[in-house]
C-alpha cells in the first residue's frame, strides 16, 4: 500500500459513494482534506481477519474482495466503503480483504473520522446513512440465505423419509425368534442399513447389516443401491411366484433338506451379484459396503453367512461369548469377481446374535477416546439381559454414557437376533 | 474433534521412480480429499508408482479405503473384469490397528503391504 496524491477527479467519485450521496461539498472537501490516498497492487492483503484496524477505507477505483481465508463473503467496487465497523468502535477486523486488481483507495484514520463526526452533524448523518445501508443489506442477505437454507434442509428431510422407507417397516415375526435392529444415523441420511425378511422358496430369514463407506448423501445413495440389490437377488425366486426352490428337487434325492443347498446358492448369489454389478457398474466411484448377510433356517437354527469385511458379530449364550463370526470376504462393490466364502453356525437356545456397525465401537466421547469393541464385548459378558429390543436400548444407553455429549460422528446400526426355544 | 492429517512427499528410486507420502494423523472422511488431491497432483505431474507410509496414521475410517481405492484407480489400476493386486499402488508400515482394518475390509488381498521402505521401493 502506497500513498499518492489527491485530485479532483478522486473527490467526484466521493460524490458518487452511497455514504455521501445527499452530502453537501463542503462536507466533501473536508473529507478529502483527511483522507491519504492509497495505492494497492492486485492481490494485495488489505486487512487481515483479527487484526486491530484503526482505518476504514472508500474504494476509490477497482475492486477488491472481502473474504474469510478462502470463503468469498463480498466482492466491492468504487464508492464502496469498507473496514468502518473496526475503525468506528476500535474491534479487530472481521474479514480480511484483498485488491482484486490494482486499486485505489481514501483511508481515513479513526482519530481524524472522530473528529468531523464531533464537529460536523451532516458527517455524522452519513455515517448513520451507511451503517443503516450496510443493516439492510445484511438483513437482506442473511434472509436470502435463510431461505436456501430451509430449502436444503427440505431436501435432506425428504432423502431422510424417503431412505426411512429403504429399511424394513416391520421385522418378520417367526415362532421361536426374536429379532431387533436399530439404526442412529450422525447426519439428516445415513450410509448404514439393515434388513430382515422372510425368504418363502427356501424358508430362510435374510438378516443382513451394511455400512457404506464415508458418510452422508452419497453414502445414502449407495446404501439404497446395496440394500436393493441383494434384497432384489436373493428374493428372486418369491418374486417370481415359486412356492419352493428349484433345488428343492436335486436335494431331496439323498434325503436332506433340499433347501440346505439353496440357501447356500442364494447367499453366496446374491452377494456376488451385488459386488459384481457395483463394481462393474460403478467402480469409478470408489464406493463400497461391509456386509453382513445370513440366511436363517428357523427350524434348526442353523446359519449360513457371509461377513463381506465387516465387523465381526457376536455369538453370546448363558457362558458368554462363543462365536465371533469373521470376515469370508473382502468388502462389497469394488473388488470384481471377488470371491465370498461361506460361513455356517448354530444358534442354540437362548443364544443371541449381535451385529453392528463400527459406528458403535468407534464412537467417540469429547476427548476423542472411542467406545471400543472391547467394551461391547464386557457389555454382553456383564449383561444378564437376551430380550433383543432390551440389548439394544442398553446398549445405546450405554453408548450415550460413554460420549457423553459428544457430537455422534458415524452411523450407529444393531441388529440383535435371538433364539427362544 | 477435527481430524488432521499431514503429508510429506519424497522421491524414492529403486527399480523405478516411486513417489512416497508419509502420511501422519488420521485418514477419515475429513481428510481423504487432502490425500486424493495430492495423489492426484503428483500422478498429473508424472508419478506412476506410489508408496503410502502409514507408520504415523493412527486412524484410517472408511472414506480413508474409499481414497486409496480412487488412487489406485488413478494408478491405472482400474477397471479389470477380475480385481487383482495394484502394482503401483503399495502401503508400507501400517500400525496394529490399521493394519486389522486393512485386514477386515480385505484390502490384503489388493495391496501389497511392506515393514521394510528399501523392499517396498525395490518391489515396484
Amino acid at each position: 500500500m502506497e500513498s499518492i496524491p489527491t485530485s479532483d477527479a478522486q473527490l467526484q467519485i466521493l460524490k458518487q459513494s452511497k455514504m455521501f450521496e445527499n452530502a453537501p461539498k463542503s462536507l466533501l472537501t473536508e473529507i478529502g482534506g483527511i483522507a491519504t490516498p492509497v495505492s494497492v497492487k492486485a492481490d494485495e492483503r488489505i486487512m487481515e481477519k483479527g487484526d486491530k484496524g484503526t482505518a476504514m477505507y472508500i474504494i476509490i477505483d477497482g475492486q477488491v474482495r472481502i473474504h474469510d481465508e478462502d470463503l468469498t463473503l463480498k466482492h466491492l467496487g468504487k464508492g464502496d466503503v469498507f473496514g468502518e465497523m473496526a475503525a468506528l468502535d476500535s474491534e479487530v477486523r472481521s474479514a480480511s480483504v484483498t485488491a482484486e486488481v490494482d486499486t485505489i483507495l481514501f483511508q481515513l484514520e479513526q482519530n481524524s473520522v472522530y473528529d468531523i463526526l464531533s464537529r460536523r452533524p451532516d458527517a455524522a448523518k452519513a455515517i448513520i446513512h451507511l451503517l443503516c445501508q450496510r443493516e439492510k443489506s445484511i438483513v437482506h442477505d442473511v434472509t436470502e440465505r435463510s431461505f436456501k437454507v430451509r430449502a436444503l434442509e427440505r431436501e435432506l428431510e425428504i432423502g431422510r423419509d424417503i431412505q426411512a422407507r429403504f429399511l424394513p417397516d416391520s421385522l418378520p415375526e417367526v415362532p421361536g425368534w426374536e429379532i431387533a435392529a436399530r439404526l442412529e444415523p450422525a447426519r439428516e441420511v445415513a450410509g448404514d442399513f439393515y434388513d430382515a425378511f422372510h425368504i418363502r422358496t427356501i424358508n430362510r430369514i435374510g438378516l443382513l447389516v451394511g455400512d457404506v463407506c464415508g458418510k452422508g448423501v452419497g453414502a445414502s445413495l449407495f446404501m439404497t443401491l446395496f440394500r436393493s440389490l441383494i434384497r432384489a437377488t436373493s428374493l428372486s425366486g418369491d418374486f417370481r411366484g415359486w412356492t419352493t426352490s428349484g433345488a428343492g428337487l436335486s436335494g431331496a434325492q439323498n434325503g436332506s433338506d433340499p433347501n440346505a443347498i439353496a440357501d447356500r446358492q442364494t447367499l453366496e448369489d446374491s452377494v456376488t451379484l451385488t459386488n459384481n454389478y457395483v463394481a462393474w457398474t460403478h467402480g469409478n466411484s470408489s464406493m463400497f459396503a461391509s456386509v453382513f448377510f445370513a440366511l436363517l433356517d428357523p427350524k434348526t437354527g442353523s446359519l449360513v453367512y457371509i461377513n463381506a469385511g465387516h465387523e465381526e458379530p457376536v455369538i453370546f449364550g448363558a457362558n458368554g461369548i462363543t462365536q465371533r463370526l469373521a470376515p469370508t470376504g473382502p468388502v462389497v462393490g469394488i473388488f470384481p469377481n471377488a470371491e465370498f466364502k461361506l460361513g455356517t453356525v448354530r444358534l442354540e437356545p437362548n443364544d443371541v446374535l449381535v451385529v453392528f456397525t463400527d459406528g458403535v465401537t468407534e464412537a467417540a466421547d469429547v476427548a476423542g477416546a472411542r467406545y471400543t469393541e472391547e467394551r461391547l464385548l464386557d457389555f454382553f459378558v456383564s449383561t444378564p439381559d437376551r430380550l433383543p429390543t432390551t440389548l439394544i436400548s442398553k446398549i445405546m444407553t450405554d453408548i450415550e454414557a460413554f460420549s457423553a455429549g459428544a457430537q455422534q460422528f458415524d452411523d450407529i446400526t444393531l441388529l440383535a437376533v435371538r433364539r427362544t426355544a | 474433534m477435527t481430524s488432521t492429517l499431514r503429508i510429506a512427499v519424497s522421491q524414492e528410486h529403486g527399480n523405478a521412480p516411486v513417489t512416497v507420502f508419509h502420511l501422519k494423523g488420521e485418514i477419515d472422511a475429513n481428510t481423504q480429499t487432502d490425500l486424493e488431491s495430492k495423489a492426484e497432483e503428483v500422478v498429473g505431474s508424472g508419478t506412476q508408482n506410489l508408496l503410502l507410509d502409514l507408520s504415523e496414521v493412527t486412524y484410517m475410517g472408511s472414506a480413508g479405503f474409499r481414497a486409496i481405492h480412487a488412487i489406485a484407480g488413478k494408478l491405472g489400476d482400474e477397471q479389470s473384469t477380475t480385481a487383482i493386486k495394484s502394482s503401483h499402488l503399495k502401503l508400507l508400515s501400517p500400525s496394529a490397528e490399521v493394519s486389522k482394518i486393512i485386514k477386515t475390509l480385505g484390502f490384503d488381498s489388493y495391496l501389497d503391504i511392506y515393514d521394510d521402505i528399501d523392499r517396498a521401493v525395490n518391489s515396484f
